[in-house]
């Protein structure tokens, strides 16, 4: 077992990945929970279908390096959609639903219309599922993903009160001077860079995922708002490691393994909930 | 006393493995991922691998230039999703001649061959030279 | 000096009035109840106040060197805040959150003001418990508690016992009372108009025809009198 495990990790890409991948988990699951608790888990979904079309335009325009053009598109649809919970004529929900599945149809319709890859259904699967994009990130998207991630939970421990406070009560926090709409953006924008970054290692359509469930799997089990988000980290994290060195070892795909794991572990979080009771 | 008998063996065992193993980078031991990550990687920075001996494991394939009559082939590796595939072109060492000496397309072959790029048409293409290829049933 | 003055409130969404020509005043240690049919504008106004909307017309101006976020505010429980994950003081420990200015994290005075503010409450061995366990009476009296960490001065009470039942209810209305008489200044909206002229200084009735005034003179007041005919009969 562990002679198997020592001769993948002779692969430097192997270990880039499980650094950088443990890094993205942690960062998806610490706002996870401020998201259930304010019941905004769908725009994490709706965010990676943005990604998504965001990455096919990338494509199709043969933008290099596309995590920097899909990050400031998805940064700016976070921040639109958040716009439209107060006064717009389309609300909340709606809004989510007719951005995700825009995005996701535009997208494949411009990739299959102009795309120049050979491989077209190999880039939408990559896309959507993860595929092996994360053992496959060059050394620049590495450096990248680990500067935003650490960036992400450095914002998280600054702002960690704050974000408490909002998520609980933002009338209250409003009364009393706390500038809830800075903190509301503050989380669309952290939202969208973590789903760019998660895009790598789930795929799209799986990053809703990994920032909900370890945060449920979490609230199962503790009581305060700290050890939630601790747990949920740590959940996070477990999981993604145990679902990367499965993938490697046994040859599944990256994504849909980590997510395998997470639901796993929720199963495991109910069961003992249940029986505590 | 002990320690010397201890890297003894170890320079035993370092030097046993390379006289059975003139494979730099051996890629029929790790799982289809893996394997697919790492022949990705190759594609993307050739220069790192320029000169590395690589045994890897994947479908025949065959292709033929109509314009030139020259011949391609390849050894075909999926990746887990099996929605994207990487293809490694190689040329097999000695005279052998499509389809009599070759397995059906699809067989898995193992490859063993010196990984190098060439220029064509303005592109650059991989490929591992002076190969030897085997079977399942040879 | 009065605390809060509005002169000329109008009060709406959009460009919609809900309420207009409203004036009142409350000045320091007062216990004004803002009464009236629901739908009347109670909420809206306390919104209002709160500065979570603007007024359509008119102003609210703050003295006494009260500032708008000194308010200390018991808002009517969300679901979402039912089933919160929390602890007691950490849901306390959030009241302090004006005071932490540029710092990321609380200090040893805000720990040490949110634990008192739970005593306060008669709370103070509940600050490890989660805050969805707690009964309905003791979930107001840690929200209380939270609102006393944002201030001392001048705390808005929105429906504070709706939901309650009447023992708990008449724990909440002593607890309230005594702020008062420690010297805060209360302005609580209720429906339970029976209650709020037996324990409030003044009295805002909104809704039809606008009082405003004393206790006293709200009795003498026409929809005072309304109100009493129709608890006598």
């Amino acid at each position: 077992m562990i002679e198997t495990f020592l001769q993948y990790w002779q692969f430097p890409f192997v270990r880039y990945a499980l650094a950088v991948g443990t890094l993205i988990a942690l960062c998806s699951s610490l706002l996870g929970v401020t998201l259930v608790l304010k019941r905004f888990s769908f725009i994490g979904d709706g965010l990676s279908h943005v990604a998504f079309g965001a990455t096919a335009i990338a494509g199709v325009l043969r933008i290099g390096g596309d995590m920097l053009f899909v990050m400031p598109v998805t940064v700016l649809c976070a921040i639109l959609l958040l716009r439209t919970g107060r006064g717009a004529k389309v609300k909340g929900d709606a809004a989510v639903a007719m951005v995700s599945v825009g995005a996701l149809a535009i997208g494949y319709l411009l990739l299959n219309l102009f795309s120049s890859s050979t491989n077209l259904s190999g880039d939408v699967c990559a896309t959507l599922f993860g595929s092996t994009s994360i053992l496959t990130l060059q050394q620049s998207e590495v450096w990248l993903c680990a500067g935003l991630s650490v960036a992400v939970v450095a914002l998280f421990i600054l702002f960690y009160n704050r974000l408490f406070a909002v998520t609980f009560d933002e009338d209250f926090a409003r009364a009393v001077g706390t500038g809830v709409e800075r903190y509301n953006l503050l989380i669309a924008v952290v939202v969208a860079v973590i789903i760019v970054l998660a895009m790598n290692l789930v795929g799209s359509l799986l990053i809703s995922a990994l920032i909900i469930f370890p945060a449920l799997s979490a609230m199962r089990l503790f009581r305060s708002f700290k050890g939630v988000t601790i747990c949920s980290a740590a959940l996070s994290v477990a999981c993604a490691l145990a679902g990367m060195l499965i993938a490697i070892v046994g040859g599944t795909p990256v994504g849909s393994t980590i997510v395998a794991v997470d639901i796993a572990a929720f199963i495991v979080c109910a069961a003992i909930e249940h029986f505590r009771k | 006393m002990k320690r010397a008998l201890i890297c003894l063996l170890a320079l035993c065992l370092l030097g046993a493995s390379a006289l059975a193993e003139p494979v730099d980078l051996d890629l029929t031991a790790l799982s289809g991922t893996v394997v697919y990550s790492q022949v990705y990687n190759m594609t993307q920075d050739p220069a790192a691998f320029e000169g590395m001996v690589v045994k890897l494991k994947g479908n025949l394939s065959y292709f033929k230039d109509p314009d030139t009559g020259k011949e391609y082939f390849a050894a075909v590796i999926a990746d887990a999703a099996a929605c994207c595939a990487q293809g490694i072109e190689f040329v097999w060492a000695g005279e052998h001649a499509f389809p009599d000496d070759y397995p059906p397309l699809d067989t898995e072959v193992t490859v063993v061959g010196t990984f190098g790029t060439y220029e064509e048409y303005g592109y650059t293409y991989l490929q591992l030279t002076d190969a030897e290829v085997t079977w399942e049933g040879v | 000096m009065p605390l809060i003055t509005c002169r000329d409130l109008a009060i709406g969404y959009e460009s919609h009035a809900i309420l207009e020509h409203i004036h009142f005043a409350v000045d320091p240690g007062d216990y004004l109840c803002v009464v009236g049919e629901n739908g009347s504008g109670k909420s809206t106004l306390m919104r209002t106040m709160l500065g979570l909307q603007r007024p359509l017309a008119g102003a609210i101006e703050f003295g006494d060197d009260l500032r708008q976020n000194e308010i200390g505010y018991l808002p009517q429980q969300t679901a979402i805040q039912r089933d919160f994950p929390a602890t007691v003081r950490e849901i306390v420990l959030s009241g302090c959150q004006a005071r932490l200015g540029r710092r990321a994290f609380y200090s040893r005075s805000d720990r040490a003001l949110a634990d008192a503010n739970l005593a306060r409450m008669g709370m103070a061995g509940f600050a490890g418990r989660c805050y969805r366990e707690l009964s309905g009476g003791q979930q107001q009296r840690v929200l209380l508690a939270r609102a006393l960490c944002a201030t001392g001065k001048l705390i808005l009470l929105d429906e504070p016992v709706s939901g309650l039942d009447p023992k708990v209810t008449a724990e909440m209305y002593a607890l309230i009372d005594g702020l008062n008489v420690d010297g805060v200044t209360i302005i609580m909206i209720s429906h339970d108009i029976d209650a709020a002229v037996r324990r409030a200084s003044h009295i805002l009735h909104i809704g039809g025809e606008v009082f405003f005034g004393t206790v006293d003179a709200y009795r003498q007041s026409p929809q005072g009198r309304r109100f009493m005919e129709e608890v006598s009969t």
